[in-house]
């Protein structure tokens, strides 16, 4: 086992590498000069050449990439070009938001998604089972801005029960809870949606097979059937798309928080895209790949754990 | 005995029902694209052309679905928008179908050409697409190709996993050795053999690729980086609703129906195609 994660981590090396070498391009590809972006449109060109010198942008290429991963290996992205703050704080200020806002809307999904497939399974063909399998295709066909601005009319427009927008602080105090409700309810829904579709198709899966009927003979009670040995088997593609999920939206949910005004890293990569503010661009990419690929190996061995017929050879 | 063959004849029903979502989809489609293409003669109004006095007006017999800010009539903006959504999702999926089934075919084929080409996909499969999507644009400046491209790129990794994962099932197989050992190419192996007896799970996949591409190019629009204005565009007809939202509220929510409308659609055609394309999916689907 411990092998294994050493291989997958040597294996995650490469990709990001690639990963390094995309973000570094982003500040070299995209038209225009990023020196006149940062000295002004009409600065002279005396302050232009300087900032070029300042920011080591006259150099080769590969020197300014190996200095940028040098850099980013020990912690440094350089400074937003509108705060003029390390970008490392600027995404470290976010992401208590984004974590927050995504715990509460997996948590969300899979405490309504798990049953819900669950109850579909066991009551195939019925209308329960066409009505949560109905509800969830229809769901992962809606865009999500659009179910936002549909909850916020309902629930803060029409209702008042809510507020439109924003963070009133942590989540354990009353103002948090009312305010992560509607943006951690409308991003449950896409992940509610896939648990809900795949604890169906696991359980009806597992329900065939040969040692659930074994139990059932043997006269085991079918809630123990079906809550002990098949849904522990059923779970594990599920335990899978969980943590892929996590990991996306840990990057930041860039389209809830930016209508509900989340103070996390989605809003703060998209507001830097549009503003061209590279460093903090290059920033968030590098976070939000690193997150990714690390929550891809916690998948990889928590799957071995669950199931131990999987080897790792 | 009696239970049994209920149970054969739910299954026969569910499979016909399944099948049905399939033709649902489908008529969906084929009845959105008709409207894109008729626009002209079928919407009631100019989709353009402002009419102040007109502006906010609640849904009525002259404005089926009510007016905009400027007087729009939303059903007439609606059915021109179809043209936009349908052609970046049909586009920008062709897009990443196309680079993305050849890299698949490559690497699944040529084992030297596996690693590289596939760690690369692992690079562009670890940054969300919706931020990749609006990376491109931003880069390139917002407009309807660029969109495409932005959309279409973003499902170049998943095309060429499952066209990978096709050759690497198909290759071992006796007809394509068998084509092999009498002497043809590779790139007729691969183009001739082993590409056509993919072509059914690569349907049911791009369909549902139309769907999600549909959705991100919404998306984009949105946060206004699709098609400029005047032209109508869903997502762009939902985010510029949302200032009215609670006067006019038919603004933002008729807009976002026709995105949903499209999306199912496509959604249930590639789920209707995989059951009756591909038994084995389609038993495991079922029972």
């Amino acid at each position: 086992m411990t092998r294994y994660i050493f291989r997958r981590l040597l294996q995650t090396v490469p990709v990001l590498l690639g990963v390094s070498v995309l973000a570094f391009a982003i500040m070299h590809v995209v038209p225009g000069d990023p020196v006149r972006l940062i000295a002004g449109p009409d600065a002279p060109e005396s302050v232009v050449a300087r900032v070029r010198v300042e920011l080591g942008l006259e150099r080769p290429l590969h020197v300014q990439y190996l200095s940028f991963l040098g850099r980013a290996l020990r912690g440094d992205l350089g400074r937003s070009l509108r705060s003029r703050a390390p970008v490392i704080d600027e995404i470290f200020s976010r992401f208590p938001a984004t974590l927050e806002l995504t715990t509460v809307s997996m948590l969300l999904a899979v405490v309504v998604g798990i049953p819900l497939g669950l109850v579909a399974a066991v009551r195939r063909a019925s209308w329960l089972d066409y009505l949560a399998m109905g509800a969830s295709l229809s769901t992962l066909s809606m865009p999500i801005f659009w179910v936002a601005i549909v909850a916020i009319w309902l629930f803060s427009l029409q209702l008042g029960w809510l507020p439109v927008s924003g963070r009133a602080g942590p989540v354990w105090e009353w103002e948090g809870l009312r305010h992560i409700v509607l943006p951690a309810a409308t991003l449950a829904t896409t992940s509610l949606a896939i648990i809900s579709r795949l604890t169906r198709s696991g359980m009806l899966d597992v329900l065939g097979r040969e040692y659930v009927t074994t139990a059932r003979a043997k006269g085991v009670p079918p809630w123990s059937v079906v809550g002990k040995h098949a849904l522990k088997n059923a779970l594990i593609p599920v335990v899978t798309v969980v943590g892929l999920q996590y990991g996306f939206l840990l990057g930041g949910a860039v389209v809830t928080e930016t209508i509900f005004a989340w103070p996390g890293v989605g809003r703060l990569a998209i507001t830097a895209i549009l503003q061209r503010d590279y460093p903090v661009v290059q920033g968030c990419v590098l976070l939000v790949a690193v997150v990714f690929v690390l929550i891809n190996l916690l998948v990889d061995v928590l799957y071995g754990w669950l199931d131990p017929r999987i080897r790792y050879e | 005995m009696a239970g049994s063959t209920r149970a054969f004849a739910m299954n026969e029903w569910r499979r016909f029902a399944r099948h049905r979502l399939a033709l649902i989809g489908l008529g969906v489609i084929v009845a959105l694209s008709l409207l894109a293409l008729a626009a002209r003669q079928v919407a009631p109004h100019d989709p353009i052309q402002q009419d102040l006095p007109h502006a906010l007006a609640k849904p009525s017999a002259e404005f089926p679905l009510g007016t905009d800010q400027f007087g729009r009539c939303i059903l007439s903006r609606i059915v021109f928008g179809a043209r936009q959504s349908l052609l970046v999702g049909v586009i920008a999926t062709a897009i990443g179908a196309s680079a993305g089934i050849l890299l698949g075919l490559l690497a699944g084929y040529f084992p030297r050409l596996d690693g590289p080409v596939m760690r690369t996909m692992d690079v562009l499969l670890a940054f969300p697409s919706i931020l990749l999507a609006i990376a491109v644009v931003a880069a390139l400046g917002p407009s309807l190709g660029n969109v495409m491209i932005a959309v279409g790129v973003r499902s170049i990794p998943s095309f060429a996993r499952v066209s990978r994962s096709m050759v690497l099932s198909l290759k071992e197989l006796d007809f394509v050795r068998g084509a092999l050992a009498l002497g043809a190419s590779h790139p007729r192996v691969l183009f001739r053999h082993i590409l056509p007896n993919s072509v059914s799970p690569l349907l049911v996949f791009s369909s549902m690729q139309v769907a999600t591409a549909i959705l991100l190019a919404a998306i984009l629009s949105f946060l206004g980086l699709g098609v400029q204005p005047p032209t109508p565009e869903w997502g762009k007809m939902v985010s510029d609703g949302r200032a009215y939202l609670m006067e006019a509220p038919h603004l933002s929510l008729f807009p976002g129906l026709a995105i949903f409308v499209a999306v199912m659609g496509f959604n249930c055609l590639g789920d209707g195609l995989r059951d009756a394309l591909d038994p084995r999916v389609g038993r495991v689907a079922v029972d």
